[in-house]
């Protein structure tokens, strides 16, 4: 086990590092569990499945998540801020939150998938989450007549 | 926002627990008539058992007149129909997996959806239906008796609830919650 107080490095798929306080890392399973495993005295820790953007990203959100003194309402106005990015950027990190198994990150993106599909048309709900339409028209319409029960 | 040339994201990317979640966030017109047109995955997803745990159509109401001759309360056909379709997709949908279903106080169910969703929903624990004006003692009959599991019940205050009761006590042997809208001082006359 590395000794506390020690910065460890994450690296990311194309290279790039973040030093991050140790006890902002070890709050997440995979970080603790990868810690616990890795040679002391290299510290540096491999992240295959993400990039440096994406990751940039995370430590961006977890170093205000752990800032000490931070209100509720700051950390809303960040998070706030924080969403305003692509769709497939935000599947990005999405993916990323899910492979560091950090389960309050991973909500705060579903939450803002739905703000964004909310009451919107198939065609834009498609389009957020990536979604290739894989009907014919004919199937397409078929489904649609199958399930309509609204209309007059 | 990057749109160009950046690869599109599969949804299969993500686990099918978090499509289900997001699904459970949308109402039932959504639910049954949107979501299923997005793609053939969250067609099938909208089949998920949770999401049907509890159908709650008290979005839905009849439309009626009062009348003081039988049958008392009229129901016009477009909304009997629409009743009739939503139930069908419902149930399609939910492949028996309902639990609780709770319709709305105006919502008149008549004898032939009673015994389509009582067919269909073999697993009822608690059934809340306030309103029936448009039913009969053979259909509501028949409709408990596939109600095995049924735990608890909201119904109308009738002049003769007795048969129910009956009814009830020999088919659901888990019952436990009767809640009667309106006066139950008849009950007192049960024995």
């Amino acid at each position: 086990m590395m000794s506390l107080g020690k910065l460890i490095t994450l690296k990311t798929n194309d290279n790039e590092e973040f030093k991050l306080d140790k006890t902002v890392a070890v709050k997440l399973e995979i970080i603790k569990n990868i810690v616990q495993d890795v040679d002391c005295t290299s510290n540096v820790i491999p992240l295959p499945n993400i990039d440096g953007k994406t990751m940039t990203k995370v430590v961006k959100y977890w170093k205000k998540h752990s800032e000490e003194g931070v209100t509720e309402v700051q950390l809303k106005n960040f998070d706030q801020d924080f969403l305003k990015m692509s769709h497939s950027e935000l599947h990005d990190v999405h993916l990323a939150a899910k492979y560091l198994d950090d389960n309050q990150l991973k909500e705060v993106i579903i939450q803002e998938f739905l703000d964004r599909i909310k009451g919107k048309p198939i065609e834009e709900i498609r389009e957020v989450f990536g979604i290739v339409n894989d009907y014919t028209p004919e199937e397409e319409e078929e489904v649609r007549r199958e399930n309509a029960w609204a209309f007059e | 926002m990057d749109k160009g040339d950046a690869p599109v994201r599969r949804w299969e990317d993500l686990d099918s627990n978090i499509l289900v979640k997001i699904l459970q966030s949308f109402d039932l017109f959504q639910l049954t008539y949107a979501i299923p047109q997005v793609c053939r995955a969250w067609q099938l997803a909208c089949s998920d058992p949770l999401l049907w745990k509890t159908l709650d159509l008290s979005v839905l109401q009849s439309n009626f007149i009062r009348i003081s001759i039988e049958p008392y309360v009229f129901v016009d056909t477009p909304s009997r129909e629409k009743l009739t379709r939503l139930l069908q997709i419902c149930m399609n949908l939910s492949r028996g997996n309902i639990e609780t279903l709770i319709f709305h106080y105006n919502l008149y169910v008549d004898k032939n959806q009673l015994t389509y969703t009582a067919n269909r929903c073999p697993r009822l624990k608690r059934l809340v239906m306030p309103a029936w004006e448009k039913l009969e003692k053979p259909a509501i009959c028949r409709a408990i008796r596939k109600w095995k599991d049924l735990e608890s019940l909201t119904m109308p205050s009738l002049e003769k609830p007795a048969y129910v009761i009956k009814k009830i006590a020999r088919s659901c042997k888990k019952f436990s919650e009767l809640k009667i809208m309106g006066t139950c001082d008849i009950l007192l006359h049960l024995h």
